[in-house]
């Protein structure tokens, strides 16, 4: 994620710009927002089904026993 | 345990629906029926009016946003971006009466561009310009292009403003807020 405080980094980019025009363009600004839920969510499901694994292999070897 | 692995799964599979019901806006194309002062009149000899977008507001959200100039670095193949404004692509038309796109771009944070997706046909944007301007415009069309469709940037024909946002799962889209000119006070 690029900041926007970077004065240099806006100079630069003001040039490049310039030469370039719209027709240079490669890509659309990457304009993301927080991944927190996403990560938080897949971590939830990633620890359940490591319990559920685990319930079900306990259970397995105490019938196996 | 099997009932906590239960809930978890449930609980993480639930978080990322929402995530993706909350990123995802509702893509339409709406015709509207009520002509507008647009370049549509091109009969009529309209004065050009233009300036550089130094804030945007859509009250209909509660949107009230700062809008910075925005300059695309070839090299690195990036834009200029901050976590609390928005920004407008100077390779783009500025807002004006006349003909082009003025396009504005911000993140999917939630005191930037999240809002977005409660959009819906025919709400009104303001953007005030650094002239003192301040150009009217109505929603009427939602698109969601890749990233490397950058046709948008190239649009010609009647003025309009067009605001960008990710959107998807993992923000691998682009969504597009089209909006059509209506005045300018």
């Amino acid at each position: 994620m690029s900041n926007g405080s970077n004065e240099t980094g806006q100079v630069l980019g003001a040039a490049t710009t310039t030469l370039a025009g719209a027709a240079g363009v490669a890509v659309l600004p990457n304009t993301a927002g927080s991944t927190l839920l996403q990560f938080m969510s897949i971590a939830a499901i990633i620890l359940g089904s490591a319990l559920l694994i685990t319930a079900v292999v306990r259970k397995y070897a105490k019938h196996v026993n | 345990m099997p009932i906590l692995g239960m809930a978890l799964v449930a609980a993480g599979i639930l978080g990322l629906f929402l995530h993706i019901q909350k990123t995802t806006p509702i893509v339409f194309d709406y015709v509207n029926d009520t002509p507008v002062n647009a370049a549509q009149t091109s009969s009529e000899e309209i004065e050009y009016v233009s300036g550089k977008p130094v804030n945007i507001s859509i009250p209909s959200i509660g949107m009230n946003l700062e809008v910075k100039p925005g300059y695309y670095n070839a090299a690195s193949q990036s834009w200029t971006l901050s976590e609390t404004a928005a920004h407008y692509a100077t390779i783009t038309k500025p807002a004006n009466n006349k003909e082009g796109n003025t396009f504005i771009y911000g993140h999917n944070l939630p005191k930037v561009f999240e809002p977005l997706s409660n959009l819906k046909a025919g709400d009104i944007a303001y953007i005030g310009t650094d002239n003192g301007k301040t150009f009217k415009y109505r929603l009427n069309r939602v698109t969601v292009a890749s990233p490397s469709d950058t046709a948008v940037l190239r649009y010609s024909g009647s003025p309009v403003l067009t605001i960008q946002t990710c959107s998807g799962a993992w923000y691998e889209k682009r969504s597009l807020f089209w909006f059509e000119y209506v005045e300018v006070t």
